[in-house]
């Protein structure tokens, strides 16, 4: 062996041993480099030996026969490689993608509000309002999906030793398993609506939405299934649905609230003529101002009413508050400290009255007057044809049709009077006209009862009860001495025009209303 | 239940359509007259049939007597305008079941179509 040349060639192992390289020097006597020294080189560095190897030589040593070493320099040609290891990729929960999208906007939000900065400017055609930040969930709703922690695949170097793969981490999210549940597919379903928490490893859904600040645009719109609970206010112009209960604690601006069960201001609403409270059951509030309330039971306000429309379908039961301006329509009794002003607010209370339900009465009365007159139409139209001798298959087809057309409107017809038959007796049996004033009934206030509207010439010193007397009269009881006087004495009468007239309605209807 | 219409005229078909959705029946094919009424009754398979007297290309009656001759039990009810005694005893030689004259109320349409099924189930 020449010492020389075999100092000249080599084959190196790569140090993540993927890659055995032939390396092969100036100055080296061309004839000394055949296969089996190159063979004997990768033997000697534990290269694993076999035809793909015998193969790569072959390839390296007709490339080196074309390789001019003076001009080129050092030839290096591999000859062999290894297989790398693939790590195991670790566990993740991967969300819905609209709720991953709720969940970017949040942080996107979070670091805005940080840094005192608005929205982007591309965003900046987008109304906030309508995207929440809150990742709102229905029982049932899949939340997203687990992905399992992979082993990876094992590698092998170039001497024929396994490489071994780096098995994935399990995912760490913890579900709670009150509310999620986790299928063996890796589904992640909401066993219950509400919103969905994601906190540091671990994952529930509270069925009260808990906002700690103001609803306004860090929060956007908020239509949540559960209770909502609001520990400052409402922004002006934002939404606020629940099909539960809501709770602010602070004020309320021109802002909509609609809940299917009660509203609770701990302040108030300053709704500047724009907001609106819509309760299913009770509204109970520090104080209303300037806004609009409809309320499907009972209305409590500890302090004052003032200038807003409000229609309770049950009681307003408010003995200390103030109703002052605005319009406050009642279908069973209205308790309140005062009506009215000094300085002569126009303050409107119309006891025993379903203004939530009469347009509903109005609309229907609007449908049955057009299914009466169709059918009406079409049993002319029969006359006519009736009048006229001549049979023919033409007329008994046209008979039939007008028959179908009558018979129809009248079977539409039948729902709609039993409709508003219950509707009145409803608000026959809801019906209470008594207004309870524990202080002051002020001048200039106008109350509305039994088809009659009374504008006091006078302020009357409470407390005092009006209702309506044996025959539908108008009274004034003094609660102190118990002394009754018409309400004609002290105040001027005249016939209440925006009463609902009971003689819109069908004859059979007008008793029971 | 399956049922088919056989009426030249669309409105009538459309009333009788809208009878039988109030009787809860929504399986329902319709034919123009008794040569579309017969291209239709072998893939259609109907448990009653309302067909028309008077209709352009094949009359109610001539599709009756066609059909009988491979179905003799799905009831027939022939809603026509002729109520001469003579045609109705006609049309039951035919091989129809009941009988409605027209001009009928959505009612008495209704009442034949019950009273026939009920007489079928007996």
């Amino acid at each position: 062996m020449d010492t020389q040349d075999d100092n000249l060639i080599s084959v190196k192992v790569s140090s993540d041993r993927l890659e055995a390289t032939l390396a092969i020097m100036p100055g080296i006597d061309r004839n000394y480099v055949t296969s089996d020294v190159v063979l004997a080189k990768a033997v000697a560095q534990a290269v694993q030996t076999g035809s793909a190897l015998t193969k790569q030589i072959s390839e390296a040593l007709i490339a080196f026969g074309d390789y001019d070493l003076m001009e080129l320099g050092a030839f290096q040609y591999v000859i062999a490689k290894g297989q790398a290891s693939e790590d195991g990729q670790d566990g993740q929960f991967a969300l819905e993608t609209e709720l991953a999208a709720i969940q970017q906007l949040s942080k996107k939000r979070a670091v805005q509000a940080e840094k005192n900065t608005k929205a982007d400017e591309d965003d900046e055609h987008l109304d906030h309002r309508e995207r929440s930040v809150i990742m709102v969930v229905k029982a049932g709703q899949r939340l997203g999906q687990i992905k399992h922690a992979t082993d990876g695949t094992d590698g092998t170097d170039v001497c024929g030793n396994t490489i071994s793969a780096k098995p994935g981490l399990q995912a760490s999210l913890q579900f709670d398993s009150q509310s999620i549940e986790c299928h063996d597919n890796g589904a992640v379903i909401a066993k219950i609506a509400g919103q969905l928490l994601l906190e540091g490893d671990s994952a529930h859904i509270n069925p009260t939405l808990v906002i700690n600040e103001y609803v306004d645009y860090s929060t956007g719109n908020i239509d949540f299934p559960g209770k909502v609970e609001v520990f400052e206010g409402i922004r002006d112009c934002f939404e606020v649905v629940s099909g539960q209960s809501i709770t602010v604690s602070g004020l309320v601006e021109a802002a909509d609230l609609v809940a299917a069960r009660d509203i609770e201001l701990h302040g108030g609403i300053s709704g500047r003529d724009k907001g609106t409270l819509h309760a299913g059951r009770d509204i109970h509030a520090h104080y209303l101002n300037a806004a609009v309330c409809k309320v499907g039971r009972d209305l409590i306000v500890e302090k004052e009413i003032c200038d807003c429309t409000v229609v309770v379908t049950g009681s307003v039961r408010s003995p200390s508050s103030r109703i002052m301006g605005g319009h406050v329509s009642v279908l069973g009794t209205c308790e309140c400290g005062q009506v009215g002003s000094e300085a002569g607010a126009h303050t409107i209370l119309s006891l025993g009255r379903a203004d939530a339900l009469d347009g509903l009465v109005r609309d229907t009365l609007k449908l049955i007057g057009k299914l009466s007159a169709k059918a009406a139409k079409a049993k002319a139209q029969m006359q006519e044809l009736n009048d006229n001798p001549e049979a023919s298959s033409l007329k008994a087809e046209m008979m039939t049709s007008l028959k179908f057309e009558a018979s129809e409107a009248e079977s539409k017809k039948k729902p709609l009077m039993a409709a508003l038959e219950g509707t009145y007796k409803l608000i026959e049996e809801k019906s209470e006209p008594t207004l309870t004033v524990q202080g002051l009934l002020c001048q200039g206030s106008e109350i509305r009862a039994g088809g009659h509207k009374a504008v006091f010439t006078q302020s009357i010193q409470g407390p005092l009860t009006i209702r309506l007397d044996e025959i539908g009269e108008m009274v004034c009881v003094d609660l102190k001495s118990g002394s009754v006087t018409p309400v004609k004495n002290m105040a001027k009468l005249s016939p209440d025009e925006s009463s609902f007239s009971r003689q819109e309605l069908p004859a059979g209807l007008r008793k029971a209303a | 239940m399956k049922i088919m219409l056989v009426d030249d005229s669309k409105t009538m078909r459309s009333i009788q359509k809208s009878v039988l959705g109030q009787l809860g029946y929504s399986e329902i094919e319709e034919a123009c007259d008794g040569q579309d009424a017969l291209s239709k009754v072998g893939a259609f398979q109907p448990d009653l049939l309302l067909v028309d007297w008077n209709m352009p290309n094949m009359d109610g009656i001539t599709f009756v007597k066609n059909y009988r001759q491979s179905n003799k039990t799905t009831p027939i009810i022939m809603v026509t305008t002729e109520s001469e005694k003579s045609r109705v005893i006609e049309a039951i030689k035919a091989g129809v079941n009941n009988y409605v004259v027209k001009p009928f109320t959505p009612d008495a349409l209704s009442q034949r179509i019950t009273e026939t099924l009920s007489k079928k189930a007996a």
